[in-house]
């Protein structure tokens, strides 16, 4: 029985700079279901970090955020007060960011981070003994190995990786209903990383939090999301379910990117370009913004393209969706 | 060992800041970066160095770079020792906006190498300018820009251009795709592969990223704490990997395995024992002799080697 | 820093202005003017402003503006020679230092440090008891007082641009030390050291002054704002305009300057870069 947890319609993001407002981020629309992990994928200039700030309210005093709706458990909170927002912040609602070490105090220790949270959530009147006692447990959980001595550390001597558990145990502590996770994994050492991909698995099945899991890696996105959104210049170009994805993917900026990936994961002699970079600047309002490096460039592309369902698949931003075997990309 | 750059037993030492009362207390301040390392890079070949933070990976090459004083051993080109005033050893960085001075023009940076080196002089300098960035892609329009005018792709072919404007025999490439957009990291891999044959450069690539490294490398090193453990032919080392860190690391390529969260920690330099194997505190086949002193290097196949017990040593 | 970023810094557009009229007027006042800075008149003496004189006369009948002109112009260039004699040095030192660390670095920051332990115009006052007074040991006590500053500014610029991968560009190019300190390092840590000068100088002109004014720098009749301040000192009741306007003409110079350098420093804040 899927419940759609949280619902975003029409979020347009843009920044007011001294010269102009520079629209960061436009037409955004995507769902997640309650107990499902979205994968938010996109390089730099997508747009993805500052639509999930959006999302939990985090942006820069200069940012205008405008949505048609956001609807978390059925209630609109684009229209909630401060105050109000607040109170869902940190409790339904939590972020993990990329870099954990500014993430606690660190002139504080772990534990105090836990009774500081747990106060704030269950009231000043909490019993310490309790809330440390459910610290222990979710450190635990989070494959801390000794959660008593954790407690007692300072962020500073501990490494990366633990650091990150802390950071997720912590989140977890809140019982959050939505976690957006950025980049967790991108600063840390190899088998790190693949502990924590799979911690984040584990509390998937677990818990029924939902996750939006944001990356750039195809790899790390294939493997951990249900349903992913693949975000180009401030766009969503494709978004479906994870597995049609990355099977057959519609646009070709995802063509691009999970063939790079396939290809690396594989044996080739030369991979295969996505040529040219995403431009500096502001991008055009009335054509595709894939087109200056897109292979299947034609003049019918010079127009605003909207998303549209595809069979099968879901929304793709292309006009050559859904037309057959090009698409195809041997996994 | 005669490759085109030998690695000869280098040490490269690093001190620790620890305060005047651990010294007093006899507390080591230094260690190893790089740990008695032996490796010979062959001409013409694409040498990966893989290894997670630590490891010493890019310490080692800035060694060989004179960026760091060796305190043992050798690093020589050609069996001489290399001078930075040769310009036989280049490296592009892994960061390509702060490689580049950011008052200069691309044209500028270019220019200094060629000058300083002979290349060029003030009457055919455009020219040379303009041919090595067609060599890496870019085009003149790009001569009169300052770093932060380009994007990342555009910055490390730049910096490569720069780097192949002394002539290099070897070139160094510390992480050269990491900070790079996915969707570009294609284009510079394909482009240090393609300048491999047509300047007839030898590459050393150093990276954490396995895909990458076994996409680009002719051979692979694996270096664990200052330590070298295994090397050998890439796809030798990728099909079956010998040594436990190696097996350890490329399972975590293998989406179906699961990670094995071990609780034991990590070698720390400034406490463990540094004459035991690096690798003891986490290995699953750990023996007495491991404990005692570090596996020397015995061949498992042709060209590959590793540093471990479970190994018989062979005659090599 | 772009030309058009500075203009519309008002901070900096207003100290640019200041300091440019400053310096049009130190320098090409006295020759306007039909009087010498020397010209003595002793029956005019002490005259309130008047149309011929529109600062009035001095205790010997020099006219006050030409004098006050020329003897800030005299103070400014003192003060320049200074701060000049002391970012070359200082500079350079603190380059060296910041590069290579080790025992160069400890040793001349040492140095730097007893140096700072002085307040700046007992420094000087040492130095002229020391060396005897007169204009180029002027110079020379002011180039002591900044040199520390240039010096520690620097020296902590290069160590923090010291490891940028640009720096280790450069030396993997093959490029030697001083190429590499002056032409590599030095273009990107000059903002802050562009601040340091315009304050220095600004309160060279000050050092300088006092020296005069008790008697240890500029001797008379050459004017100096110092010295044109002890003379005013002492006939300040009758006739006030003569310290006045010397000493509003060091205010004119030091806001000039300080606006000057805030701009400056306003510009060069990092955040203020974008990527276009």
């Amino acid at each position: 029985m899927t419940e759609t947890l949280l619902e975003v319609n029409d979020l347009n993001v843009a920044f007011r700079l001294a010269s102009a407002n520079l629209t960061v981020s436009s037409d955004v629309s995507f769902s997640v279901d309650r107990g499902k992990v979205l994968g938010l994928i996109g390089e730099s200039g997508s747009g993805k970090t500052v639509t999930s700030k959006a999302i939990l309210r985090l942006l820069p005093k200069n940012a205008s955020l405008e949505a048609n709706a956001i609807r978390f458990k059925g209630r609109d909170i684009s229209t909630l007060t401060e105050a109000e927002f607040n109170r869902l912040r940190g409790t339904e609602l939590a972020m993990i960011f990329q870099d954990p070490v500014g993430s606690f105090n660190p002139v504080k220790t772990i534990g105090w981070h836990f009774r500081t949270v747990g106060k704030l959530h269950r009231g000043a009147g909490a019993p310490r003994g309790e809330i440390m006692k459910e610290a222990k447990e979710v450190l635990a959980k989070a494959d801390i190995a000794d959660p008593e001595n954790a407690l007692r550390k300072y962020p500073h001597q501990m490494s990366g990786g633990m650091l990150q558990r802390c950071l997720i145990a912590l989140v977890m502590f809140s019982k959050p209903s939505l976690i957006v996770a950025d980049e967790p994994t991108t600063n840390l050492d190899n088998l790190v990383e693949r502990q924590i991909l799979d911690l984040f698995d584990k509390l998937r099945r677990e818990t029924d939090a939902s996750f939006i899991f944001i990356t750039h890696d195809m790899t790390i996105a294939e493997m951990i999301s249900d349903s992913v959104i693949v975000m180009y210049a401030g766009q969503i170009v494709e978004q479906g379910p994870t597995e049609a994805l990355m099977r057959r993917p519609q646009h070709p900026y995802t063509q691009g990117l999970v063939r790079t990936a396939r290809e690396l994961e594989g044996e080739v002699e030369t991979l295969t370009e996505i040529s040219g970079e995403i431009g500096t600047g502001v991008h055009p309002e009335n054509r595709c913004r894939f087109a200056p490096r897109c292979p299947l460039y034609e003049t019918a592309c010079d127009h605003a393209i909207a998303l549209r369902p595809v069979e099968g698949h879901g929304l793709v931003r292309c006009i050559k969706a859904g037309q057959g075997a090009a698409n195809e990309v041997t996994p | 060992m005669s490759g085109l750059l030998d690695f000869d037993d280098v040490v490269v030492t690093f001190a620790a800041s620890a305060g005047m009362m651990s010294r007093l207390r006899g507390r080591t301040t230094s260690f190893n970066a790089v740990d008695h390392v032996s490796l010979s890079v062959a001409r013409g070949e694409i040498l990966g160095i893989v290894g997670e933070s630590g490891s010493g990976k890019t310490t080692i090459c800035k060694a060989a770079l004179g960026l760091h004083s060796v305190a043992g051993g050798a690093v020589t080109l050609d069996g001489k020792p290399a001078r930075l005033s040769d310009g036989t050893l280049q490296m592009v960085f892994q960061d390509p906006l702060s490689s580049l001075n950011p008052r200069q023009t691309i044209a500028e940076a270019i220019a200094i190498p060629l000058r300083l080196h002979g290349h060029a002089g003030r009457g055919n300098m455009a020219e040379a300018i303009d041919a090595l960035l067609k060599d890496v892609g870019l085009g003149a329009q790009f001569r009169n820009r300052f770093p932060h005018e380009l994007s990342g792709g555009q910055l490390q072919r730049a910096a490569i251009a720069r780097a192949l404007a002394t002539n290099p025999r070897v070139l160094f490439a510390d992480e050269a795709v990491s900070k790079l957009d996915v969707s570009v990291r294609a284009q510079i891999l394909n482009l240090l592969k393609r300048l491999r044959d047509s300047h007839d450069l030898t590459i050393v690539f150093v990276t954490h990223d396995l895909h990458v490294a076994r996409f680009l490398c002719d051979r692979i090193a694996i270096m664990y704490f200052g330590k070298l453990l295994e090397f050998g032919p890439t796809r030798a080392v990728y099909a079956d990997p010998k040594h436990p860190y190696t097996q350890e690391l490329l399972g975590t390529l293998d989406h179906e395995r699961k990670s094995v969260a071990s609780t034991r920690d990590v070698f720390n330099p400034l406490t463990d024992d540094r004459r035991a194997c690096r690798y003891l505190n986490r290995c699953p086949h750990a023996m007495a002799a491991c404990a005692e002193r570090h596996p020397d290097f015995r061949g498992t196949g042709p060209g590959h080697a590793t540093a471990c017990y479970l190994y018989e040593e062979a005659e090599t | 820093m772009k030309l058009k970023h500075f203009l519309h810094n008002r901070t900096a557009l207003a100290g640019l202005t200041i300091t440019t009229l400053f310096l049009l007027a130190v320098f090409f006042g006295p020759m306007l003017s039909k009087w010498s800075s020397n010209q003595h008149d002793f029956m005019n003496a002490l005259q309130p402003p008047s149309w011929a004189h529109p600062f009035g006369t001095d205790s010997l009948g020099r006219d006050v503006i030409t004098r006050v002109l020329e003897g800030a112009r005299i103070s400014l260039l003192i003060s320049v020679a200074g701060v000049f004699a002391a970012m070359v040095f200082g500079i350079t030192a603190g380059l060296y230092s910041g590069f290579h660390g080790g025992w160069m670095d400890v040793i001349v920051m040492r140095v730097v440090d007893l140096l700072f332990a002085f307040p700046a115009f007992v420094l000087a006052l040492f130095l002229m008891v020391a060396l005897g007074y007169g204009v180029t040991n002027v110079a020379l006590a002011i180039m002591l007082v900044y040199l520390p500053i240039f010096a520690r500014i620097t020296r902590n610029m290069t160590e923090t641009v010291r490891n940028d991968a640009y720096v280790q560009a450069a030396q993997v190019m093959g490029q030697g030390t001083p190429r590499i300190l002056f032409r590599e390092i030095l273009p990107n840590i000059s903002a802050p050291i562009l601040v340091q000068a315009t304050i220095a100088v600004a309160f060279g002109i000050v050092i300088e002054s006092g020296l005069s004014f008790i008697g240890l720098g500029v001797q008379p009749p050459t004017p100096s704002l110092g010295v044109i301040m002890a003379d005013g000192q002492e006939y300040f009741r009758r006739s006030p305009w003569v310290l006045t306007l010397s000493g509003l003409s060091v205010t004119v110079a030091l806001l000039g300057l300080n606006l000057l350098g805030d701009g400056i420093r306003d510009l060069s804040d990092p955040r203020l870069k974008v990527r276009e």
